[in-house]
């Protein structure tokens, strides 16, 4: 009886407990096919069923520094803003052809007074119609539940609830189609579940940057 | 040696001299533009350097050819200005310093200005482009006849296909006033270029350009033709006679380009001139290789 009692109370505390604390995460590690670390691979999770369901959208920025788009890869819940800062002193031209979300910033410098709102997933490419070789992505998803790995080839989502779980793995320059990579997971509360992939990539063609002799192309 | 009509020596460092002022006003100006421009443009600086071996540097009729190792430093500093979402202007100057181990005298020190407009017709990297442009500069040569102001002009349109290959066509013209009218020569014609990109490091590129104008040349013998300019004693090539002709000629150029980082990268190239003296069976051949790195500062 005395355990009975224990039971029910501890069962009555957990309900009072912050969600965090019960909360589970995924560990992923992704490497190429040579086994090398990828850094900019984008895992979501999506459940299924009606599970809890934080909010994630909301203001994300992509700045433009050094002539490069940073980060190089952003990840946002549809329905997301997203500023394009300029840091650098001169001007950029941000467009993207995608077919998630057409746009334009004609040449300006500073931030443009109003965000673009993404509100179609998928992957959304930028590109500097100034600077060639500026290449960034944007991937918009339809979960609050993402993270992208670091130059380890490793990331963390925290604070996910239990339940069934879809995992999907995506990289700017996956071989394979998003969802051939699905993983499914069973998430029990304070679980940490490992997810590790090793995926094919193509090879980079992007504009060239450095210098050639002979002279500067642009 | 034919028609050699000398030209006083005074005359010959007054027009040296005025040449040399106009460069220097003109680079002037060309500085303070950059300057004042500066605010909203984009900069960049790069150093690089190269080592070259010319088998026929004196442009000899086959079987008198002679070649020589050449290393070159080259320091640019310049910028693009935006004029618009799709249009700028680019604005380049080089100081060079190139060493000739055979022959020294024609070893030299340049400095030049490059200007070109270039305009996209649409968004993207994809986008056709035209492009057109201008240089000037003047090379103090250590043979000091040599020594010129070199002008060359272009016009050219290009398009990216795809990741990997961008294509350029367009028609060039230029011309050097030197300090001895043989080495003042003029001449135009077409060029095309392309380039693959191999790997995510090796770009391969070939370039194909004809000229029509003059030409100097140094042999033993007159190689024929029209005669541009009174033949003279070449100082740089001893006991050959320097000429300057009417010439048809052609370059190919095969090269891949090695990348080191956003920075900087390493180039390998091999030219193949081939010039005929109009009217003439009298050619001569060059076979150029060079090395070259470049690097952003």
């Amino acid at each position: 009886m005395t355990v009975q009692r224990l039971l029910v109370a501890l069962a009555t505390l957990t309900c009072f407990l912050p969600p965090q604390v019960l909360a589970a995460n995924v560990q992923v590690k992704v490497v190429d096919h040579n086994g090398e670390p990828l850094e900019h691979a984008v895992i979501s999770l999506t459940y299924s069923g009606s599970a809890a369901r934080a909010n994630n959208i909301g203001q994300r920025a992509i700045d433009q520094i050094d002539k490069e788009f940073v980060p190089h890869v952003l990840v946002v819940e549809k329905g997301a803003s997203v500023f394009f800062p300029n840091k650098d002193d001169i001007r950029h031209h941000v467009y993207s052809f995608s077919k998630p979300k057409e746009f334009e910033l004609p040449l300006y410098k500073g931030t443009p007074a109003k965000p673009v709102v993404f509100d179609k997933t998928g992957v959304v490419k930028l590109g500097c119609n100034i600077h060639d070789w500026m290449l960034g992505y944007i991937y918009v998803v339809d979960t609050p539940y993402f993270a992208v790995t670091d130059d380890t080839g490793g990331a963390v989502v925290t604070n996910l609830p239990a339940g069934n779980v879809i995992a999907h793995l995506w990289h700017p320059r996956m071989k394979a189609a998003r969802d051939t990579n699905a993983k499914k997971i069973t998430l029990t509360p304070t679980q940490t579940a490992s997810l590790d992939y090793q995926i094919k990539v193509r090879k980079e063609f992007r504009v060239r940057r450095a210098p050639r002799a002979g002279g500067r192309k642009y | 040696m034919q028609n050699n009509q000398p030209v006083s020596s005074a005359y010959l460092a007054s027009h040296r001299s005025s040449k040399l002022i106009t460069v220097l006003l003109m680079l002037t100006v060309i500085g303070s533009l950059f300057g004042a421009a500066n605010a909203m443009a984009d900069d960049f600086r790069s150093f690089g350097v190269e080592i070259s071996n010319d088998d026929n540097l004196s442009r000899s009729q086959p079987g008198e050819e002679r070649a020589s190792t050449g290393l070159s430093g080259i320091y640019s500093l310049g910028n693009r200005k935006q004029l618009s979402d799709t249009s700028s202007l680019n604005r380049i100057y080089q100081l060079g310093a190139a060493y000739y181990s055979a022959y020294s005298g024609y070893s030299n020190l340049s400095a030049e200005a490059q200007f070109s407009y270039k305009k996209k017709m649409g968004l993207g990297p994809d986008a056709w482009w035209w492009s057109g442009g201008a240089n000037a500069g003047y090379a103090f040569y250590s043979d000091s006849d040599r020594s010129n102001l070199f002008i060359t002009a272009d016009l050219s349109v290009g398009k990216r296909f795809g990741n990997r290959v961008e294509v350029a066509a367009g028609y060039a013209a230029d011309m050097a006033s030197a300090g001895n009218v043989v080495y003042s020569i003029a001449g135009q014609g077409p060029e095309m270029s392309i380039d693959f990109t191999l790997t995510e490091q090796w770009l391969v590129y070939a370039n194909w350009k004809s000229r029509t104008g003059d030409s100097w040349m140094a042999s033993s013998a007159d190689p024929g033709g029209i005669d541009k300019a009174p033949p003279i004693p070449d100082s740089t090539f001893g006991g050959y006679g320097a000429y300057r002709k009417d010439t048809t000629g052609t370059e190919m150029t095969y090269g891949a380009n090695y990348l080191l980082g956003d920075h900087s990268s390493i180039d390998f190239s091999y030219m193949k001139r081939s010039v005929q003296v109009t009217g003439t069976s009298s050619w001569y051949y060059n076979s150029i290789y060079l090395i070259s790195y470049v690097r952003d500062l």
